[in-house]
């Protein structure tokens, strides 16, 4: 099934059309999922609260691009459904506010104390793999991680993560430097020394 | 604090952004589940346009209820003709007259009620009330002057018959009923009037004859013209009452 004929399906709410659009995007986009949440199941709740928004709400791709053809920056399919899937990943975070002000993993004197067994950046990049830095991230406060997923991973500005989060550009900023501290932290804590 | 190097970043970002296979993403069921209980809202566009078009249509609604609620005013308003003719008729009233008209105009609007009391509306009921209240309201006082006149009247008739006073002084003060007779010292027996006047009531003819009860010098030598038409009017129903003249002013006072 073509992208156009599964977008025509999808406007027209046909179940084969939303399950094949859901099985070429799904895996893709539970990877995102998994850098926004703390451990897989929120993750899976994230996916699937992100796939049922946009296949109830489909004509809303059109009708963006309608409104951005004007200006020439239409989105992909592609990367709409990313789009979206960034803000059920927000709105569920918000949702969850009595964790949103976990501190932080590494307080503001732990840091200016020198680890006894501090690893260089040139040995995590050697050692560390995929699931240690996602482990990593997922360690962070809910604040800190979005700020650094969004900033970082999926390229929006300070700008626009003041607006998607509701905060101030200092505070996202703050955010973005402490989440890259506190990363780090938490690498040199995984991996393991030789 | 030590932050993470530029490299470290680019390390992570790319980790991060890479695809993994070993992802197991959520099964379609489960979503179709979710898609089962969902009820699928109305797909209602709201857009200024068709809040424009709705907007107008209640107007245009609205404005033909409007005209159609004016056109059915204005047809269920009786005709005022009656109420101009009853009007012209009380300006030149007389007792008479004016009572003839009143019950016209009374008849006009109760058979006006009768015929079309369906269709009349409050307002030119309120109306025509008003029109025949003020009517009467003048007839009245008409009424009431013209009887104060007769009273007036019949009183200097009485007292003429009964005492013929020299009402000299007094009749000074009716100078607009008797200037003549103001200005007369002759006795009350005599009728002090001008000579104009008298010629017009007895012999309006003869200009110099003179009235056996008055004196010729005196009403030569004063009689103000200018008040002829009262004069006459009052001599018509008292031709020989300077007395009576002479109470009159009293009770005009």
């Amino acid at each position: 099934m073509g992208e156009e004929e599964i977008i025509r399906g999808c406007l027209r709410m046909e179940r084969a059309a939303q399950r094949a659009l859901f099985d070429i995007y799904a895996p893709g986009m539970m990877q995102v999922c998994i850098r926004y949440s703390k451990n897989n199941q929120e993750a899976k709740e994230i996916l699937l609260d992100g796939f049922r928004n946009i296949l109830n709400n489909f004509r809303n791709f059109t009708e963006e691009n309608a409104k951005l053809k004007k200006d020439g920056n239409q989105l992909s399919l592609a990367e709409w459904i990313k789009k979206e899937m960034v803000a059920a990943a927000i709105r569920h975070m918000h949702a969850n506010k009595k964790e949103y002000f976990v501190s932080s993993t590494v307080s503001v004197r732990d840091a200016e104390k020198p680890l006894s067994s501090e690893i260089s950046d040139e040995q995590i990049m050697q050692s560390a793999s995929r699931q240690e830095i996602i482990k990593s991230l997922q360690q962070l406060s809910p604040s800190y991680r979005a700020v650094y997923n969004l900033h970082e991973v999926d390229g929006y500005s300070h700008q626009e993560i003041s607006k998607l989060l509701d905060i101030s550009e200092y505070t996202s900023k703050d955010s973005l430097a402490k989440a890259k501290f506190n990363i780090r932290k938490n690498l040199s804590r995984l991996i393991p020394q030789e | 604090m030590k932050n993470t190097s530029e490299r470290l970043d680019i390390f992570l970002r790319n980790t991060l952004q890479a695809h993994d296979p070993s992802a197991s993403p959520a099964d379609w069921s489960e979503v179709e589940v979710l898609l089962k209980n969902e009820r699928r809202p109305i797909a209602v566009k709201i857009n200024r346009k068709i809040i424009l078009l709705c907007a107008g249509a209640i107007a245009l609604a609205l404005a033909g209820f409007g005209i159609v609620k004016w056109a059915q005013h204005y047809s269920s308003l009786p005709s005022e003709t009656e109420m101009p003719a009853a009007d012209t008729a009380s300006a030149i009233l007389t007792a008479t007259d004016s009572q003839e008209v009143i019950s016209g105009s009374e008849t006009a609007s109760v058979a006006a009620a009768d015929t079309s009391e369906a269709e009349i509306d409050s307002v030119t009921l309120a109306r025509t009330e008003r029109k025949a209240d003020s009517l009467i309201a003048d007839f009245k006082k008409k009424q009431a002057e013209e009887e104060k006149l007769k009273a007036e009247n019949k009183r200097q008739d009485k007292i003429a018959q009964k005492e013929p006073k020299p009402a000299e002084k007094k009749n000074s003060k009716i100078s607009s009923l008797a200037p003549a007779i103001s200005d007369s010292d002759n006795a009350p027996d005599n009728i002090l009037l001008p000579e104009d006047t008298v010629r017009k009531i007895r012999q309006p003819e003869t200009k110099n004859d003179s009235l056996p009860a008055a004196d010729s010098s005196k009403a030569a030598s004063s009689s103000p013209k200018s008040k002829k038409g009262k004069k006459t009017k009052t001599d018509s129903f008292t031709p020989a009452l300077p007395g009576a003249d002479a109470s009159k002013p009293d009770s005009l006072k």
